[in-house]
């Protein structure tokens, strides 16, 4: 009888299974497939590497692989050349575009200006091979004196080699003199006046980015904001865009500062309180010592 | 394939309803409870959780301790924002009575500490969601369920106009302002707020034409095209679309704004410049978001915290 009843009702395991246990599984299951490894944004691993080498766990962390650093750190937000060099292809291509949509190409104009963008590229990609060569498969150790100046020497090429990539187009490059020469003189001057609107744009968002802190740390009223605004446009820096917003975030408010240290300190002086002064003296003598190093990284072009 | 794909997301389907949707909608009712304790942690610590493991008890006051830890920092910046915000109630008010001079310091000092906390609290908010359903794994699989069951239905941003009042920021300019028509006058603070609700459309405008800026660096746009993406973006402004140009996100060398509404972009773009300008990742939770107003605090890291000018206090 007992028996009976077992093999009509379930056993307490398939009770089990099918009330709650099935289902567990499957939720394991579904988390395995819905677990993907956690997303990192890309400053997760220089943060992570950056923390290690100050904590100094163990010596095999002192021993950076240069080929790999070289990859993330030349070509940021990419990873590696042929992505890079595929991506300013394509940045340059976009400006052909960009002209064709405001002057109206001819074909023949269209193709020589890609073929010098193309050029532009390959020219900046052999220069790039030259650093990378230099370090190709060395290990720096950063536990010798020597080893740390190599890893300083490494920084700075770096931060030339991104300049270099972003100057593929820029005011000296081949397609630039390629444009000025195809182009007839209507459409010249329309270029011309959209790479103007263009600056001024560009400066316009350095300005008010960093008029917005000085708005919060120093309490301007309106009338202050819009008269330093005044001072700030009449007196334009020239900016590499492409390093300013492909290559960093949230620098707009350090060249600003920087814009702040060149301004007429006097008629700067006139349009805020004594207090206010103050404020602004710190944030001008901020500004004055990032100079250099925003040059250095070719974010401005003085 | 296409039979074994279904399977799974079958699988997901029951698997998630059964075992979490109870927890998600417990964790509902929890939130709104724990809303109004949500503004101070002690008031939390406090309550009696009779059915709470000891386990549980550490984490969550390990989270309090986060939470103050990280509002002590807020609490720096929003000092500096104070005394800002203070000598621009010195140049629209001029001179004050001594007694309100007091007052306004003493409601000023309060909105900067209310502010940091709740700001702390955003930012910890997902971590203390997860600990009120029971843990990450629910909220987890609750997440992919909403994913699965209603992706289209999921906002990329919100407009403003429906933003919650509990934005620190607002909260903080507000605390002032109240302060003024209390203590000086109710056209002191109407002026004063003007001048706040301009700094606040300057401070949009800054963010939007830096979005642009940033996709015009990637796409070459025109002017044409700047100004009417910027506008677009201003038209349906929230804050969370700052989150696009937080970090520098690339897919197979495409740089990628996440959260930025493709509306506001794709139908201005050429389509060349579309093919570079892939449909953007949307955020989850836009409000779960406080980084326009982190941005906004970091932005006077540098700063020191100025003394307060001794007129104050006189």
């Amino acid at each position: 009888m007992m028996q009976g009843t077992a093999s009509i009702k379930p056993s307490g395991l398939a009770v089990y299974w099918r009330r709650g246990a099935g289902i567990t599984l499957l939720m394991i299951v579904s988390l395995f497939l819905c677990g993907c490894p956690p997303l990192h944004g890309e400053d997760d691993t220089v943060v992570d590497a950056a923390t290690r080498q100050k904590t100094g766990q163990g010596l095999q962390h002192q021993q950076i692989a240069l080929d790999q650093q070289m990859n993330s750190m030349f070509f940021q937000g990419v990873g590696n050349s042929k992505l890079a060099r595929q991506k300013f292809i394509d940045r340059l291509l976009l400006e052909v575009s960009a002209i064709d949509e405001v002057c109206g190409l001819t074909d023949q104009q269209r193709l020589k200006c890609e073929t010098a963008a193309r050029l532009d590229v390959a020219r900046v990609m052999d220069d790039v091979d030259v650093v990378r060569r230099r370090y190709a498969g060395r290990t720096i150790d950063l536990n010798s004196p020597a080893g740390q100046a190599e890893w300083q020497r490494f920084h700075q090429d770096a931060t030339a080699v991104r300049a270099k990539l972003t100057s593929a187009g820029d005011a000296t490059s081949l397609l630039k003199r390629v444009i000025a020469g195809v182009l007839d003189d209507t459409q010249r001057s329309a270029w011309q006046r959209e790479s103007e609107l263009r600056r001024q744009y560009q400066w316009q968002s350095v300005v008010e980015t960093g008029l917005t802190q000085l708005d919060l740390a120093l309490g301007l009223t309106a009338e202050q904001h819009d008269a330093i605004r005044g001072m700030l446009m009449e007196q334009p820096l020239r900016m590499n865009g492409g390093m300013v917003w492909g290559q960093h975030n949230h620098i707009e408010p350090y060249i600003c500062r920087y814009a702040l240290s060149r301004l007429d300190r006097s008629r700067l002086d006139a349009l805020v309180s004594k207090r206010q002064r103050k404020m602004l003296g710190e944030c001008i003598d901020h500004g004055q010592a990032m100079g250099e190093w925003l040059k250095q990284q070719k974010l401005i072009l003085e | 394939m296409k039979i074994a794909r279904q399977a799974v997301r079958m699988i997901l389907i029951a698997a998630t309803a059964v075992v979490v949707l109870p927890g998600l909608l417990s964790g509902v009712a929890v939130t709104r409870a724990d809303e109004v304790a949500e503004v101070n942690p002690e008031a939390r610590e406090a309550e009696a959780k009779p059915d709470e493991r000891p386990e549980d008890v550490e984490r969550r006051q390990q989270l309090d301790l986060q939470i103050k830890q990280q509002a002590v920092h807020w609490l720096a910046q929003f000092k500096k924002l104070l005394h800002g915000d203070l000598e621009l109630v010195r140049a629209v008010c001029g001179d004050l009575p001594r007694e309100s001079r007091r007052a306004i310091v003493r409601a000023g000092d309060q909105a900067a500490k209310d502010a940091s906390l709740r700001l702390a609290e955003l930012q910890f908010r997902d971590q203390r969601r997860q600990q009120q359903v029971g843990g990450g794994l629910q909220a987890m699989v609750g997440d992919v369920l909403k994913k699965i069951v209603s992706p289209a239905a999921e906002p990329v941003t919100t407009p403003d106009a429906g933003k919650p009042t509990d934005d620190p920021l607002t909260l903080f300019s507000a605390a002032l302002t109240e302060s003024l028509k209390e203590h000086v006058g109710s056209e002191q603070a109407e002026k004063f707020s003007r001048q706040i609700a301009a700094r606040n459309e300057r401070r949009k405008a800054a963010a939007a034409h830096a979005i642009v800026a940033t996709l015009d660096a990637e796409l070459c746009l025109s002017a044409a095209q700047r100004e009417k993406i910027e506008q677009s973006l201003l038209e349906r402004w929230s804050d969370s679309m700052c989150m696009a140009v937080q970090g520098m996100y690339t897919n197979n060398g495409v740089r990628i704004f996440p959260g930025l509404p493709d509306e506001c972009v794709r139908p201005h773009l050429t389509s060349t410049q579309r093919e570079r300008f892939q449909r953007q990742p949307p955020l989850g939770d836009p409000s779960s978001q406080p980084q326009f107003v982190m941005q906004t605090l970091n932005m006077l890291n540098a700063a020191e915290v100025p003394e307060l000018d001794p007129w104050w206090a006189e």
